[in-house]
């Protein structure tokens, strides 16, 4: 077949020595700033990007494609050891990944975490290799009606992320969306809640508000508890036992289909199909008490999620020329500079070049499951150094982090304050997940309600009169009663288990 | 013995009901930009005000009948676990985040860097002076290796060195 | 009890002794430092800054320093792309590094008001200006962040040619037939903005004008830019989208929207088959995307005059030229005072279109 014939010569070229170091580069780099809270693949990628200047195209890209899933892969492992995200995407990690390494299972988990990102890796190339064509025109279906209901269905995640006070989870979805608000309103242009500030203006950055409210608060709770070392002496091995990944077989298999689909739709980021893998794997389960206090199937979904995802995303951006994330819309930068203008031109008139960068990924996901598996250590020897060193560079990274994404100082206080509230927030077991939720959802939600209103002449009716919506909208109300009835049971199981004395992590 | 502990639950749903307000007042500003009554940018804002005012008195109801609820007993506990001691430290630590915020821009990345994370170095890691000033030019010198000059973030050059 | 509570409190006033001593050692530090800095720059700084009145003979050396390139988006868009090169070229040329930072948000006012009102109007800050965020931004609301008044524009870098785009299977022959069909059914078209004040807006407007049809009868639907509203025209999700050939180019070679025609007196090099909206019969087609470089005001004009010769100079560069026409624009180089006239003849107009149609807020 000539896909075939093309990808082989794409790996030949992709093994030679030099690509094989910017691949390892990529990942290395990409895996490292994916630990430092904050600088998550779009800093990372944007703050590279002047690089392309010095290295010829294919290296250039497949070094940035590198940093982009090392970067995916590198924020999960602070989000499992430390309770810090390293970029949004990783939220869902910590919601189980930290239980575990608090129980001492770190290291196995960190394993499942890599071998998840990288069979949902490679699952996500060969749909890149095969069905990119296909999937790009399916993508293209889906308008602003379908991207509502969606939106619809995401919602119905805040009663299963709620924890504890359904109506706490529900207040502070809704203060999610209300930060999301601040800033140009999307049909008048017209600037909300500014209040005459012109930072406020440009809305509150995501990130800024991630590092706030996971590492500036954990920083925090550290001061508080008077750390000494920078979390528990205990991980274990790292390469988990038959047992894990048993259970973690058919969650990664789930959280890689659903990162897949999901992410070839432009403005679904990773962050969403990771808190939806999550979701749906808390869902199927048998024992959906365990969700929060250490499941390893909760690593393995969202972990498998995002990184699907971030394959998947290729597919759109090399087919069709559009960027379904920021990180990738950064990418697409790289490739402009090149002179290499995505779509379906590309595949032909470059297809040496396509076909080595993709051949690559391959190569690039192996890597990092060879560099991560055993570089663990590292990571987990990080953790060991003493409280009060760490928590001061933590500290600047964050700075760091919070102001490269807009060069703007008024990020950073933002991160700090969001810092101080997080703190509040914990202290008085106001659950922050679905607070962030809500703030990656505000905009696309609100945006499709205004498309769908528009495209419909002002009636909603047109939300179920086309076929995929009313799939979704029929689907999104099913979970919403599993997930009341579920919620129920969850927080009777969390009563009885806090009756026993064990203390539940909200 | 009750009422304490519900102090913050009663606090936090006037806070949510006040801003429920402050929210519908934008939604109703925004109106007047929009083109349809229902739709514009001011729907949600509406519709949040409303969450925020129905389910804020919910919780304020709530925080009223709960008399020894299970798990608002929970939220009583880590206050004592740390002692003012720590409180003092974390608001310390926290005005000196913002002081380095504010620094930044006037002393430009090195020097604010150095101070900030010198204090932050005897506040949480209480090591000595020597010590302290060892590490924050290390870190300082690292930071600056990386991101200034080797990534070019650029940060403010300080407004005092112009 | 009681003896924990004292050993509290003790620790407490130890707790707060130290910090003092910290706090007090921060402000000294603090102290000298500033004193320090006050101290030294006048010595430094009596060199380069002669008195205002030496100034006109001499021009002091520019630049000596790193020089910030604000470019008010995220990186990847058609602004961001011609800073890029434009930052390349003068850095090698001028032997000073040039560092394009983005600053996005509130669709380009943040990182104007940045460039033009906060930082010092010294040359070491430029600002990359586009149509919208200067020109548009002015005309579609009546108490805009930044204005024309706030900036000095130093030069036009490239301009953007603007296409009506459709599905590809559209029923449309060609744009004449387009524009009859919306003059006949106006509520039928919808198209894809950035918002109500945004660039395909004014196209849209403009065009709508000169056909007589019912602007204030079409829907717009908003998106968050073209990589966002391509593929609502291409999945039938809205009629029309217009935008710059660049913006919509891999979309239309993958087949699945068609330009139905450019605007502008003469096709655009990089879609010679495509004919203007002109030789359809449809006169007075005016909007256009630019890109170039301005100054806060107050800006000295050595700096401008440099950067405006500079400019006038890598426009020539075949190096350049290669680049721009990568990424689709083409070359407009104008100098600063044509630059400045052709802005304001532009707001004036944009300013009128806007209060006819109501797009003015």
């Amino acid at each position: 077949m000539d896909t075939i014939q093309l990808l082989m010569d794409g790996f030949s070229s992709a093994l030679s020595l030099e690509n094989l170091l910017m691949a390892a580069v990529g990942a290395l780099v990409g895996t490292f700033v994916g630990v430092l809270p904050g600088l998550g693949p779009t800093s990372a990628i944007a703050i590279l990007l002047p690089l392309t200047g010095v290295l010829e195209p294919t290296q250039g890209i497949i070094m940035l494609a590198g940093i982009y899933y090392g970067a995916m892969y590198g924020g999960s492992t602070t989000a499992i050891l430390l309770n810090i995200p390293g970029e949004i995407s990783s939220v869902p990690t910590c919601l189980d990944g930290y239980p575990l390494a608090k129980k001492g299972k770190g290291g196995p988990a960190l394993g499942i975490s890599a071998i998840a990102s990288f069979g949902a890796g490679v699952l996500g190339v060969i749909g890149l290799v095969f069905f990119a064509p296909i999937l790009a025109d399916q993508a293209l279906k889906f308008g602003p009606p379908e991207y509502f209901a969606l939106m619809l269905l995401a919602l119905t995640l805040m009663v299963s992320l709620s924890g504890g006070s359904l109506i706490k989870s529900f207040l502070m979805g809704a203060f999610g969306y209300s930060l999301s608000l601040v800033g140009l309103g999307p049909s008048s242009g017209m600037p909300r809640f500014d209040y005459g500030v012109s930072q406020l203006m440009g809305g509150f950055d995501m990130i800024s508000i991630i590092i706030g409210l996971f590492a500036v608060t954990e920083v925090l709770k550290g001061i508080e508890e008077r750390r000494s070392g920078a979390t528990i002496a205990k991980t274990g091995s790292v390469y988990p036992g038959k047992e894990e990944l048993m259970k973690s077989a058919a969650p990664m298999l789930r959280g890689g289909l659903v990162g897949f689909f999901l992410g070839l739709l432009p403005g679904c980021s990773a962050a969403i199909t990771a808190f939806l893998a999550y979701d749906l794997e808390k869902k199927v389960s048998k024992h959906p008490e365990r969700f929060g206090n250490g499941a390893i199937e909760g690593v393995a979904a969202p972990e498998a999620a995002n990184n699907a995802t971030s394959s998947a995303g290729f597919i759109p951006l090399f087919s069709l020329g559009i960027p379904s994330s920021p990180p990738l819309a950064i990418l697409l930068a790289g490739l402009m500079i090149y002179g290499l203008t995505p779509g379906p031109v590309l595949f032909e008139q470059h297809a040496p070049f396509v076909w080595t960068v993709i051949a690559s990924m391959f190569v690039g996901n192996t890597m990092l499951l060879i560099l991560n598996l055993p570089m663990v250590w590292v990571w987990v020897k990080l953790t060991r150094v003493p409280y009060g060193i760490m928590a001061p560079i933590i500290l600047m990274f964050c700075t760091i982090g919070a102001y490269s994404v807009r060069n703007s100082l008024f990020d950073v206080s933002t991160a700090f304050l969001f810092g101080a509230l997080g703190y509040l927030f914990h202290k008085y077991k106001w659950p922050v997940v679905p607070l962030v939720l809500c703030f990656i959802l505000g905009p696309l939600l609100e945006e499709s309600f205004i498309q769908t209103m528009a495209m419909g002449a002002g009636n909603i009716a047109i939300v179920w009169s086309r076929p995929i919506s009313l799939v979704i909208l029929v689907a999104a109300a099913a979970l919403l009663v599993i997930s009341i009835l579920l919620n129920r049971r969850t927080n009777k199981r969390v009563r009885e288990e806090q009756a026993h004395g064990i203390d539940v992590a909200s | 013995m009750i009422r304490p502990r519900n102090l913050p639950d009663l606090i936090a749903s006037l806070l949510c009901i006040a801003f429920g307000f402050i929210v519908s007042r934008e939604a109703y500003r925004l109106e007047s930009y929009a083109g349809s009554v229902y739709v514009g940018d001011h729907t949600l804002p509406f519709l949040l005000a409303i969450v925020f005012v129905v389910l804020g008195a919910a919780l304020l109801f709530q925080s009223f009948r709960a008399k020894i609820g299970e798990g608002e007993g929970a939220a009583h506990d880590p206050e004592s676990l740390a002692g003012n001691r720590e409180i003092s430290r974390l608001i310390l630590c926290f005005v000196t985040l913002f002081l380095y915020v504010w620094l930044l821009d006037w002393f430009g990345y090195v020097l604010a860097t150095l101070l900030a994370s010198f204090v932050l170095f005897r506040l949480i890691g209480f090591y000595r002076w020597l010590t302290s000033l060892f590490f924050s030019i290390l870190l300082t010198g690292c930071l600056y290796v990386v991101f200034i000059y080797w990534l070019q973030i650029t940060f403010s050059r300080g407004s005092f060195f112009d | 009890m009681s003896q924990a509570s004292q050993v509290q409190e003790e620790s407490g006033l130890k707790a707060y002794k130290q910090w003092a001593t910290v706090m007090m050692s921060f402000l000294m530090a603090v102290s000298i430092s500033a004193c320090g800095a006050r101290e030294a720059p006048p010595a430094e700084q009596s060199a380069p800054k002669p008195a205002p009145a030496a100034q006109a003979p001499a021009a002091p050396p520019y630049p000596t320093k790193q020089i910030e390139y604000i470019v008010p988006y995220s990186a990847g868009g058609g602004v961001d792309l011609v800073a890029r090169a434009t930052a390349d070229y003068l850095s090698k040329e001028w032997g000073q590094p040039i560092v394009v930072v983005n600053k996005a948000g509130g669709g380009g006012a943040v990182g104007a008001e940045y460039a033009l009102k906060q930082a010092k109007p010294d040359g070491y800050t430029a600002l990359a200006v586009n149509v919208s965020n200067t020109t548009m931004l002015t005309a579609g609301m009546v108490n805009s962040p930044v204005k024309n008044e706030d900036q000095i524009y130093a030069a036009r870098i490239g301009k953007g040619t603007l296409a009506f785009a459709v599905k590809a299977d559209a029923p449309w022959k060609d744009f004449a037939e387009f524009s009859q069909w919306v003059k006949e059914n106006p509520e039928q078209l919808t198209w894809t903005s950035v918002g109500p004040a945004g660039f395909s807006a004014f196209g849209v407007a403009e065009w709508m004008d000169t056909i007589g049809a019912d602007f204030s009868k079409s829907r717009m639907i908003v998106t968050k830019g073209a990589s966002d509203s391509v593929p609502k025209v291409a999945g039938g999700h809205a009629v029309l989208a217009v935008h710059t050939i660049g913006e919509i180019m891999p979309m239309v070679q993958a087949g699945k929207v068609k330009i139905l025609a450019v605007s502008g007196t003469k096709r655009s090099p990089f879609l010679p088959d495509v004919p203007t909206a002109e030789e359809l019969g449809i006169k007075g087609l005016t909007v256009f995307w630019w890109t170039g470089v301005s100054f806060a005001k107050g800006t000295p004009d050595y700096v401008v005059e440099k950067w405006q010769e500079s400019i006038a100079k890598m426009e020539q560069d075949p190096e350049f030229a290669k680049k721009l026409s990568e990424i689709q624009v083409e070359a407009a180089y104008a100098k600063s005072a044509d630059f400045i006239q052709d802005v304001n003849q532009e707001t004036g107009y944009y300013t009128d279109l806007a209060t006819k149609k109501n797009i003015r807020k």
